[in-house]
């Protein structure tokens, strides 16, 4: 899933792209208004984060002009101003929601899988795709969460890959560039710890005992591995 | 610009209230002063006019002392009684009655001359009755017998008849002749009606009158002309016997207006000079007002200037330390160690700047009337959830258990900003004031329409005379300096928050600790309110 970032403060920009490329999604930055545009042409983005004073264009401006070509597009409204929201809320721009400065890294995620489900929901993605048990738990790639029971588990983009990566091949060892380059993308290059220590985040989650794994095996020197 | 239309109410108020006060009080006065003027000023006519009657008084006493004289010599034989009148005169006709009443002269039987007999036809009357001496005023009793005056009209008016009984027990009575008396009346009145001496200059032009039965001027005099049908200003009626006349006062109407213009004249300057200090008063305190809330203004929208400058920087601040927290967790960097320890510091003061900046914009916000929701559907236990898991780290370090009663799980209508701030401000309360009690409990319950959350702590709580006081701007239950710090607008904010959003913020009575009750309203998503 691809995501077009638009924020003319460069660490702001480039922290969100980190906090994105860690969720799973591809990313594509702009500094503003213009380049928004153009990378809007040349990307084709899935969904859009933008800010709303961008030097050269608005916000308001490149929204307008991106749901013109493409009205469904979800957008995310970047501001320091509750006014400007108000504005965006109030000039029904159709933002699908909004992030307010200063804002922490569990917002902005909480915002983007709100709106990763609804791009799912929206896509019409096959019936098959919408549900898949690992055991006792039962994963809705489209909702982003997993259910053991009456127990609801957040999972981003990524940690969903993993698993529908490793059910689509229950019983097989995946080697760890298999999984590299098939939920990180060939772009993403990062230390084997990196996996290691995801795989080792999700099990916490996933597993009832994290210590001794039904989800997620490790395979010695392989990768890992759903015995089905 | 509500609050300066309020004030520019207040304002003229304070400047005219008092003003209507001071000039009500004061017509009043001055009426009552114009009228004791106006009092005074017709007591002072009724002297004047008391003095034209006294001079026609005194002037009937000489005449009756005359007649009187007249009567003691009046012979018995009609002759010399004829001679009499036609010698003296003051007198038209005279007449005698015996003792018992017997008409002696003009005697109707004898023979009459044609004065007498239109007498009789005139004042035949006055014989009918055995009892005469008659008069129709007071009879005076004097050393010379009874004696007193009869009015009768006939003729062109009234005719004055002295009559008095003699010793003898005659009665001799004289009517007088009309023209010389009124003559007599008309000289010895005065010439001027202003007052003689000094207060000749002073005096009104005015002009007394002295009118008969019928209303007809006998005599006037004094400098003032009054206009045909004016009404007197003052009139009395002039001693018997010529109480049918009138004395009359005349002046000039304005001369009484003018009394008690002083007082009117007085008032005004009152008024005008107590206006006039209240509106520089007024306009004094408008100006200062006006200052105070421009600076006010000022330093509010510099606040919010500034608050939005912070807030790009605080933004990297706190992602960079959340995603370094991230990239320690995952290079496996133990928890418990300095460098994550210093981290979570970095985080949680970012958060707390956040929340801070936060209650500075929503406060200039809601001082500008610009609060606004933004409802959006969402579970509000998820929401209080998040807010829990931010504070775990700042609550867990001063070892304080958070325990979370879930009971607002359906999907509703919610302004999820203003429910994490409200939530936020009442756990940062519980981290600055309430640690000592070593346990938060929040428990949330969903009702039709609204959801409620309690977050009650083991603290030494609030006194219950201060339940409200903690809610207003800037008030610190405590002035100690060595109390945690703040700004004193969060719980402000909070009940503000709570109110905008349907609901209320209230400090419940707790045995122990606080208790703060959050009631908002919350309608049910539509696509859940179906299922």
């Amino acid at each position: 899933m691809k995501v077009l970032v638009a924020e003319d403060d460069r660490l702001i920009r480039e922290g969100l792209a980190e906090i994105l490329s860690r969720e799973g999604y591809t990313v594509v930055l702009a500094e503003d208004g213009e380049s928004t545009l153009e990378a809007f042409a040349a990307e084709c983005p899935d969904f859009v984060c933008l800010d709303i004073m961008m030097p050269k264009v608005s916000g308001y401006e490149v929204c307008r002009r991106m749901r013109a070509a493409r009205p469904q597009l979800p957008v995310i409204f970047i501001s320091a101003k509750s006014e400007e929201i108000d504005k965006v809320v109030g000039l029904e721009l159709g933002a699908d929601d909004y992030i307010v400065k200063p804002f922490g890294v569990k917002e902005v995620i909480a915002r983007i899988r709100a709106v990763t489900r609804r791009c799912y929901a929206t896509a019409g993605e096959p019936a098959a795709k919408s549900g898949f048990r690992m055991g006792d738990l039962e994963v809705f790639p489209l909702e982003l969460r997993a259910r053991r029971g009456e127990t609801v588990i957040e999972l981003s983009l990524r940690d969903i890959r993993i698993l529908q990566l490793l059910w689509e091949h229950r019983g097989e060892a995946l080697e760890r560039r298999t999984i590299y380059e098939r939920c990180w993308g060939a772009t993403y290059l990062s230390s084997s710890r990196t996996l290691d220590q995801h795989i080792s985040q999700l099990r916490k989650r996933v597993e009832v005992s994290p210590g001794s794994p039904n989800v997620i095996c490790t395979v010695h020197g392989v990768g890992y591995r759903f015995d089905g | 610009m509500a609050l300066t239309r309020k004030h520019g109410i207040l304002f003229w108020l304070i400047v005219c209230l008092p003003l209507a006060v001071i000039a009500a009080l004061g017509w009043r006065l001055a009426r009552e002063e114009q009228g004791l003027a106006r009092q005074r000023l017709r007591a002072l006519l009724g002297v004047r006019l008391q003095d034209a009657a006294l001079v026609l008084e005194n002037h009937f006493d000489e005449l009756e002392r005359g007649l009187d004289a007249l009567t003691e010599s009046v012979g018995h034989d009609a002759e010399s009684i004829r001679r009499l009148v036609r010698s003296d005169p003051r007198i038209a006709q005279m007449f005698v009655l015996e003792a018992d009443g017997t008409l002696v002269h003009p005697d109707p039987r004898g023979a009459l001359n044609d004065a007498e007999r239109r007498f009789l036809a005139d004042a035949g009357d006055l014989f009918l009755h055995r009892d005469f001496i008659r008069t129709d005023g007071d009879a005076s009793e004097g050393p010379a017998g009874r004696s007193g005056w009869v009015v009768r009209f006939w003729g062109p008016g009234l005719n004055l008849i002295y009559n008095r009984r003699l010793a003898s027990g005659r009665v001799v009575g004289v009517l007088l002749q009309r023209a010389r008396w009124i003559a007599e009346v008309i000289a010895v009145l005065p010439a001027t009606a202003e007052p003689p001496g000094p207060d000749r200059e002073r005096s009104l032009p005015s002009r007394i009158r002295l009118v008969d039965s019928h209303g007809q001027s006998i005599y006037e005099w004094g400098a003032f002309a009054p206009t045909e049908g004016s009404a007197a200003l003052e009139e009395l009626a002039p001693p018997f016997p010529l109480s049918s006349w009138r004395l009359q006062y005349f002046a000039d109407d304005a001369a009484l207006a003018v009394a008690g213009r002083g007082a009117y004249f007085n008032l005004l300057s009152l008024v005008a000079a107590t206006g006039l200090a209240l509106l520089m008063a007024g306009a004094w305190f408008f100006r200062e007002y006006h200052r105070q809330v421009r600076e006010a203004m000022e330093r509010v929208s510099f606040a919010n200037q500034v608050s939005h400058e912070l807030k790009t920087p605080l933004t990297n601040i706190r992602m960079y330390a959340e995603l370094l927290e991230s990239d320690l967790e995952e290079a496996g960097v133990d928890p418990s160690g300095r460098p994550r320890g210093h981290l979570k510091v970095i985080v949680e003061e970012s958060q707390r700047l956040s929340r801070l900046i936060g209650n500075v914009l929503t406060f200039a916000r809601e001082q500008r009337g610009q609060l606004r929701l933004r409802v959006r559907p969402a579970v509000v236990d998820n929401v209080i959830a998040v807010v829990l898991e931010r504070f775990g780290p700042a609550l867990g370090r001063r070892q304080v258990e958070v325990a979370f009663g879930r009971g607002a799980g359906a999907r509703v209508e919610v302004d999820v900003d203003v429910v994490e701030q409200i939530l936020g401000n009442l756990l940062s309360n519980v981290e600055k004031y309430a640690a000592s009690g070593k346990r938060v409990e929040v428990v949330s319950r969903q009702t039709k329409g609204h959801t409620e959350i309690t977050v009650r702590d083991a603290g030494p709580g609030v006194p219950p005379r201060h339940r409200e006081r903690v809610f207003r701007p800037f008030q610190r239950l405590s002035d100690d300096i060595s109390e945690s710090p703040g700004t004193g607008i969060g719980l402000s904010i909070a009940r503000q928050l709570a109110r905008l959003h349907g609901g209320d913020l209230r400090l419940a009575p707790s045995e122990r600790g606080a208790r703060f009750e959050l009631r908002i309203a919350t309608p049910r998503c539509e696509s859940e309110a179906g299922a």
